[in-house]
């Protein structure tokens, strides 16, 4: 794809060029270039996914329609295009209101911090050949753990509303990362078994010849069930079950923390898909004929909006399971079977390397 | 042991009780089904309790109690599920101290019904466990239903800002352990089964004991119907159980027409079963989408049951024109007669309906998940249901096989054929199990009756009269087995008119289903209790 | 916006005391602009995406909210979506009769609701206390317990004349008039 390539490399030359001149002309110290150049790459990185949460968010809504055999949104915009715009907005310029007896400072904190923990792991995926913004060695540990946070923030937010149901959503919360945070993890861990790698762009050019959903089948589905259970998307969705808790941990929440709230869910939703991509797809590698025709972070896109359309179709399907029924899940089937893969990934290791 | 003839017989029962309290008995009469004693104010418990035990009398369909001018008069109604008889104990209160025994020690389901009485005419029951007021407010002044009651105004404006003081009254009845909450699930909840409060008593994740609050939309109808004629009665009456309406004011016409003894002509009442059945299957639609709703899959079958309720609407807007309150019935037969093309319509939705029923079977049954959810879950043995009172689906999903339309047969129930649908478990998946049942059911009886409608009148003119007696009709709700009790004293209205509403019986089991279960089973359990709260806080 | 000092009303009898103070110049001034540069932008996103509180109270319930997010009618079109909590909410539709009881919630419910916040009455009962405004129990109509912007008159409407009232009530929004 030598025509993209050529445009993603010349347009970078330009941006640093014209940090080349912003430095000459205003005499900035050159120790600075290094720093300035990471943070560019970072925000054009977070402005080009803001464009694609948008587009997500607008088509789960109209997806959801289109199964209950209506169609969702329609007036804002040609095709409701512009209605999370709108949603945003309104929600910034709602008023805010903190309960007189809740805690000011966790009020105020946790929903930024939510969706700044929320977005840090974006920096270190790659989307595409060279199109990634920091390349570290233990990437993927650096995303679980950065994903693994998020509980003890949604602890911290139920405490912050003090209101008895957002309490009782914040402890659900706690108790479902008991669930899904271990079958995990040992599903990663079992990919890298097979690459030698915790690096992710490592892991993503080792699937050139093979994608690792043929090497790790029943990795694939205990890590896609997990991610379900960590996004707290349906049917897992617990801690802020509707018919029971009013909105859980998210009660007290309203004008832009909520709408912070809404978008870090959908940023996390992002990079849990990308992991699974990256992990199991097969990264940015298209199919093998037809691989050619389209940039590779293209196709990137296409599997992550594809696996997305999975989501949302579970979503559709199934009830909540209780709490103690889905630790039951988690401990009594995802575990044991997730030890019984890595297990035999271990002992069938020489005979999967080499299909790599 | 009598025979069933014997037992079917009011007048065995009139007997047994004069053999046995013949001194405390003041008079006995036969009026159609009932057997009616007339017993000292100081022995109806006695003879209640003998009724229970020795006459197998299972639950009090209703009590209610009628304002002559010099004295008060209570009236207890008990129905036998062996035979259509009815034994009612009527007794006279003295009107300045009404006090009387409870039946609570021995018939638990008597509860809140006499809590009502105590709230709308002050008659105070003696061993009650909780005898406070249960639609109004508990610092209300007067009693409702009395004749001679004047509204005072109630401060509803400083109640306004002390809402968030309300606590008191609980804070100072509950000694609440260390790792205890007390948890108002207040009148707006996103379980969407209306405006009641649930009150739990939580430790960590499991819900210790719970019970309701009701009274947030009592609007009074009782006693508006006082003020009003016997035909303007029937939008009041509609606006009842909004969910399935037509069976309300079907119900009402019918005591009327039995208190003015006006017999509607048979093409009316084709029309009428037709339509109850009808309105059955939609109510039951209803109620599983708020199930579906509760338990998580919102987006599957919520969509697809308003889909078919939509078209069962059409079918009730060509016919009455309303899509929610028909206010279709009219004393001596309906308001409207069947238009054309109405039929061939019915068919093609019940054909559509009949296809669809596996599938909509299929999603709620085929998932795991779904089983896991209501299985073992909210269960009502069969003594406990028959015990706390309920009624109606959540009594034959305990292994009890009693139906109206079987035992005491209206309309055209005599004429055909269909099951009782039952489940044995008790729990919510049984629930679910005998509300599916009675939908196909309904469509077999609709599917028997639609070819057969015989041409004629639909109305018989009934001009307004000033009726001198008592009528009380019951009929099987889709939520269970209601009543209707009017009292006419020759006037253009009703001296009292008597509501008997199942859902009110069903929600008082509650508590009885709700002790040590993990939190996230409320939204199960009182998803199958099918609430609809125009009727119980009437 | 004018500058000017604090102002107090003088009360009668009876009447509470209100104090207006007004904030910092460069608080306003800041807010003038905002308003005027981006008064437009504000009116067009609250008027396109009106959330709704989940409040169902009596017959009308069924129908508005219920019906008229059913696939037939479809609310969502004009952006209707029901948050789960009170203080998300935009919109509040008082759907039944409002008892005695019952008129401290609705304030309670009314006050945890951040501004701007639009309140639509459905239903008779809404309006005027309905077929019960007899009734000893019945507050006559909600607009005396909070304020109301929209009035759908109905016993029950029909979720068209809901969706009718939406429109204008998002006309109204849009020109900045409430």
């Amino acid at each position: 794809m030598s025509w993209f390539d050529d445009m993603i490399s010349s347009s970078w030359e330009f941006i640093v060029s014209i940090i080349l001149t912003v430095f000459h002309v205003l005499n900035i110290p050159d120790w600075l270039l290094d720093p300035v150049l990471i943070l560019t790459k970072v925000i054009i990185l977070l402005l080009l996914f803001s464009l694609d949460l948008l587009m997500i968010v607008w088509y789960e809504r109209k997806l959801i329609g289109r199964f209950h055999n209506r169609r969702s949104v329609t007036e804002t915009g040609k095709f409701g295009l512009l209605q999370n715009i709108a949603d945003f907005v309104k929600l910034m310029i709602k008023e805010d209101i903190i309960p007189k007896k809740a805690d000011k400072f966790l009020h105020n904190l946790v929903p930024a911090l939510f969706m700044f923990l929320a977005m840090v792991p974006l920096v270190v995926i790659p989307f595409g050949p060279n199109l990634w913004a920091a390349n570290i060695e233990t990437s993927l540990i650096f995303v679980v753990a950065m994903l693994s946070m998020t509980p003890g923030l949604i602890l911290l937010g139920g405490w912050a509303g003090n209101n008895k149901f957002s309490a009782i959503g914040a402890f659900r919360s706690g108790l479902q990362m008991v669930a899904y945070e271990l079958p995990m993890a040992i599903a990663a861990m079992s990919v890298v078994l097979l690459t030698n790698s915790l690096n992710l762009v490592t892991i993503s050019t080792a699937q050139q010849r093979i994608w690792f959903i043929a090497l790790q089948p029943i990795g694939f589905l205990i890590f896609l069930v997990t991610s379900v259970m960590a996004l707290e998307r349906m049917p897992f969705d617990l801690p802020e079950a509707e018919a029971e808790i009013v909105a859980g941990w998210k009660t007290e929440f309203g004008s832009l923390k909520f709408g912070l709230f809404m978008g870090a869910e959908y940023v996390h939703v992002f990079v849990v898909l990308s992991l699974t991509t990256i992990l199991f797809l097969g990264g940015w590698y298209g199919p093998p004929v037809i691989g050619p025709l389209l940039p590779p972070v293209v196709w990137f896109l296409i599997k992550v909006h594809l696996l997305f359309i999975f989501y949302v179709w579970v979503r559709l399907s199934y009830p909540r399971p209780r709490l103690d029924q889905l630790l039951r899940i988690g401990w009594r089937w995802l575990f044991p079977l997730a030890l019984l893969n890595l297990i035999v990934t271990a002992l069938l290791h020489p005979y999967l390397v080499a299909l790599i | 042991m009598a025979t069933k003839e014997v037992l079917a017989n009011p007048e065995y029962y009139l007997t047994e009780t004069k053999n046995k309290f013949g001194d405390v008995i003041e008079e006995t009469k036969v009026v159609g089904n009932q057997a009616v004693v007339y017993v000292k104010s100081s022995s109806v418990a006695k003879v209640a309790r003998w009724a229970k035990e020795e006459m197998n009398f299972k639950q009090p369909i209703w009590l209610t109690a009628i304002d002559n001018k010099d004295n008060l008069e209570l009236v207890y109604f008990f129905n036998h599920f062996g035979s259509p008889v009815i034994y009612t104990i009527r007794s006279f209160l003295d009107r300045d101290n009404p006090v009387v025994e409870s039946l609570t020690s021995f018939w638990p389901a008597a509860n809140w019904l006499e809590r009502e009485m105590y709230d709308m005419f002050g008659i105070k029951f003696e061993g009650h466990p909780n005898l406070r007021r249960l639609y109004l407010p508990d610092d209300w002044e007067g009693y409702p239903l009395r004749k001679d009651y004047v509204p005072k105004e109630y401060p509803w404006k400083e109640r306004v800002e002390s809402y968030y003081d309300s606590n008191e009254y609980y804070k100072e009845h509950f000694k609440l352990a260390d790792n205890e909450m007390l948890i108002h699930m207040g009148p707006q909840h996103p379980i969407l089964h209306g405006t009641w409060k649930l009150m739990v008593r939580v430790r960590g994740d499991t819900i210790v004991e719970g019970w309701p609050e009701i009274g947030y939309i009592h609007r009074g109808t009782e006693k508006l119907a006082e003020g009003l004629r016997y035909e303007q009665i029937i939008p009041l009456t509609d606006r009842l159980c909004y969910v399935s309406s037509m069976s309300w004011h079907t119900l009402y016409t019918m005591t009327v027409e039995k208190l003015f003894g006006v017999e509607p002509p048979i093409r009316a009442q084709y029309i009428r079963t037709i339509v109850l059945e009808m309105q059955r299957i939609v109510s039951h639609i209803i109620w599983l989408i708020a199930l579906a709703a509760d338990i998580g899959t919102y987006h599957s079958l919520f969509l697809y049951g308003l889909r078919e309720r939509e078209k069962f609407l059409d079918l009730f807007e060509q016919i009455c024109g309303a899509r929610l309150t028909y206010t279709y019935s009219r004393i001596g037969g309906v308001a409207k007669d069947i238009p054309d093309g109405w039929i061939e319509k019915l068919k093609e939705t019940l054909a559509d309906l009949e296809r669809h029923m596996p599938e909509y079977r299929d999603l709620m049954e085929g998932s795991e998940l779904f089983h896991m959810r209501t299985r073992n879950v909210g269960t009502l043995s069969r003594e406990t249901a028959i015990e706390a009172g309920a009624r109606g689906p959540m009594l034959r999903a305990s292994n009890v096989s009693y139906d109206v339309r079987k035992i005491d047969p209206y309309l055209l129930y005599g004429d055909v054929d269909f099951d009782i649908a039952t489940a044995k478990d008790g729990d919510v998946y049984s629930r679910y199990l005998v509300r599916m049942g009675e939908v196909e059911e309904s469509i077999r009886i609709i599917q028997q009756l639609i070819d057969k409608i015989p041409s004629g009148e639909y109305r018989k003119k009934v001009s307004p009269k000033k009726p001198v007696g008592e009528a009380f009709v019951r009929t099987e709700d889709p939520r269970g087995e209601s009543a209707m009790f009017i009292v006419g004293r020759g006037t253009f209205n009703p001296y009292r008119l008597m509501i008997a509403t199942p859902a009110y019986m069903n929600l008082s089991t509650i508590p009885y289903m709700l002790k040590n279960v993990p939190f996230a089973d409320v939204a199960a359990i009182v998803a199958s209790v099918d609430l609809c709260m125009g009727e119980i806080d009437k | 916006m004018t500058q000017s000092d604090t102002k107090v009303v003088k009360p009668d009898e009876n009447e509470e005391v209100y104090v207006v103070k007004d904030a910092p110049i460069l608080l306003t001034t800041v807010r003038t602009i905002l308003r005027k540069g981006f008064g437009w932008l504000f009116n067009w996103a609250r008027s396109h995406s009106p959330w709704l509180l989940y409040l169902g109270i009596k017959c009308c319930a069924i129908e508005i909210p219920m019906a008229a997010g059913a696939p037939r009618f479809d609310m969502e079109r004009w952006g209707v979506f029901p948050p789960s909590s009170p203080r998300q909410a935009d919109v509040m539709v008082v759907n039944g009769p409002i008892t005695k009881k019952y008129a401290q919630v609705i304030k309670a419910l009314y006050d945890q609701m951040p501004e701007p916040k639009y309140i639509v009455a459905v239903g008779e009962c809404a309006i005027i206390g309905g077929p019960f405004k007899k009734s000893y129990n019945i507050i006559s109509g909600v607009d005396k317990v909070i304020p109301v912007d929209i009035y759908i008159p109905g016993c029950p409407p029909r979720p068209e004349a809901y969706l009718n009232a939406l429109n204008q009530l998002k006309k109204l929004v849009k020109r900045g008039r409430l």
